[in-house]
């Protein structure tokens, strides 16, 4: 995908992702752990019978927890770039740079997908 | 337009707005401009996240030819170029350098372009600025009115991204980093290594030092050799340190003439309205005065 297309494509956030907003204003965020299949398999017939899919958790800095609050669904990556540059009042390349760092780390563990923006 | 002599030496970027300066080359930054991409003698420029100019320059050694310098650039590229006429705009811009203007176009953008040529420091420099809708033609005006490649006293020296510093000509770019939230730019010669720093956002990088700035000095820049609970001296917003030099067998002969020897020193600095976070060290054998004279220069712009 190249540069351009990525700007203008919309972050995502997986509804299987729990937000914990926690009491110094951070979110962690509580995720289904992706296992392989053949441990999956194992899991479910050696396992407790009621167990609970394996979870993760991750919790965010203030950067963060700002860039994932503004990624709402709506908003393409270039203007949470842009919002991100206004609330931090970093170089924009700097806040392009971390913006698209943290959305592909978090993309990576399946947090976030990238779909195009439809107005 | 193709004097001996070269441009005039004290031709200096006369504009309001930002100055970019880099790798030798200093023009101003048309309005939205910004510092793309770096590389030691590469860049480029954005706006609004587009690519709007790339530069590239060097010293030539030797007979300059406009002809073989062209024709590389296009077998080095998948470029197509085509030779035109100089526009009487640009012309009248590039007293003093030798030039040549092309169209160029590439597999998705195209554009135009100028290979320039000083004959006074032997520096070549290759503009290409990308069409992008065509807003670009009053800003390569902009810029060719204020370029310039060499100077009599050039200030700023580095002028990119969000930071501006005059650094002597004799300390030479060594290393750099542009990370997000920490620049770092090592300059040096045979007997001195000035390093310049810049973090950022100041808020959060000071919120895991107990928003102390000594403590993050002492993670940050702050040399293990030098005693972090040595008496500091409070400079402007911010905190400096000085320590004696090491006697190492390359400093030791030129320092037995000297009554007074050079410290090293570390200064850094906080600007809370701009949420930045400054600082500046100085190895080896580099004058106390200098090195608070790059201090003094060193500063963020927006």
């Amino acid at each position: 995908m190249t540069r351009e297309a990525a700007l203008a494509c919309v972050p995502v956030k997986n509804s299987a992702v729990k937000e914990v907003r926690l009491e110094n204003g951070l979110v962690r965020l509580c995720y289904p752990l992706q296992i392989k299949p053949w441990l999956a398999e194992l899991r479910r017939r050696f396992g407790p019978a009621e167990a609970s899919p394996p979870e993760k958790q991750l919790e965010l800095d203030e950067l963060g927890t700002l860039t994932w609050d503004l990624m709402d669904g709506t908003l393409r990556f270039d203007e949470i770039v842009r919002r991100f540059c206004r609330e931090t009042r970093v170089h924009p390349k700097e806040a392009e740079a971390a913006v698209a760092q943290f959305v592909r780390e978090l993309g990576r563990r399946g947090l976030v997908g990238l779909k195009p923006f439809e107005p | 337009m193709e004097p001996a002599n070269g441009p005039d030496p004290k031709r200096q970027p006369a504009c309001g707005a930002k100055v970019f300066a880099w790798a030798g080359l200093r023009f101003c930054l048309p309005s939205g401009w910004e510092t793309g991409q770096l590389e030691k003698d590469h860049g480029w420029l954005e706006s609004d996240f587009k690519p709007v100019m790339e530069f590239k320059t060097a010293i030539v050694r030797g007979r300059f030819s406009f002809r073989r310098h062209l024709k590389q650039l296009e077998t080095a590229s998948s470029l197509r170029l085509k030779r035109v006429d100089m526009p009487v705009a640009w012309r009248s811009h590039l007293n003093g350098f030798h030039a040549r203007a092309f169209t160029w176009q590439g597999p998705r953008l195209g554009g135009d372009g100028l290979l320039i040529y000083c004959p006074a420091c032997r520096r070549a420099t290759l503009l290409q600025f990308f069409r992008n809708g065509g807003a670009v033609v009053d800003a390569v005006v902009s810029v060719l009115a204020s370029f310039s490649d060499h100077g009599t006293a050039p200030r700023p020296t580095l002028a990119v991204y969000d930071i501006q510093a005059t650094v002597p000509l004799a300390l030479s770019l060594k290393r750099f980093r542009f990370d997000s939230g920490r620049f770092e730019l090592v300059y040096g010669d045979r007997r001195r290594l000035l390093t310049l720093w810049r973090w950022s956002p100041a808020d959060a990088a000071l919120r895991h030092h107990n928003d102390s700035l000594p403590d993050f000095a002492r993670f940050n820049g702050l040399p293990a050799d030098a005693d972090p609970s040595a008496p500091s001296r409070e400079v402007n917003q911010g905190v400096e340190w000085c320590w004696p030099l090491r006697r190492t067998w390359r400093n030791r002969l030129p320092l037995r003439f000297r009554r007074r020897l050079p410290p090293a020193a570390f200064r850094i600095w906080h600007r809370p309205a701009v949420n930045r976070i400054l600082a500046v060290r100085a190895d080896g054998q580099m004058d106390y005065d200098l090195f608070a004279e790059i201090c003094r220069d060193y500063e963020i712009v927006s």
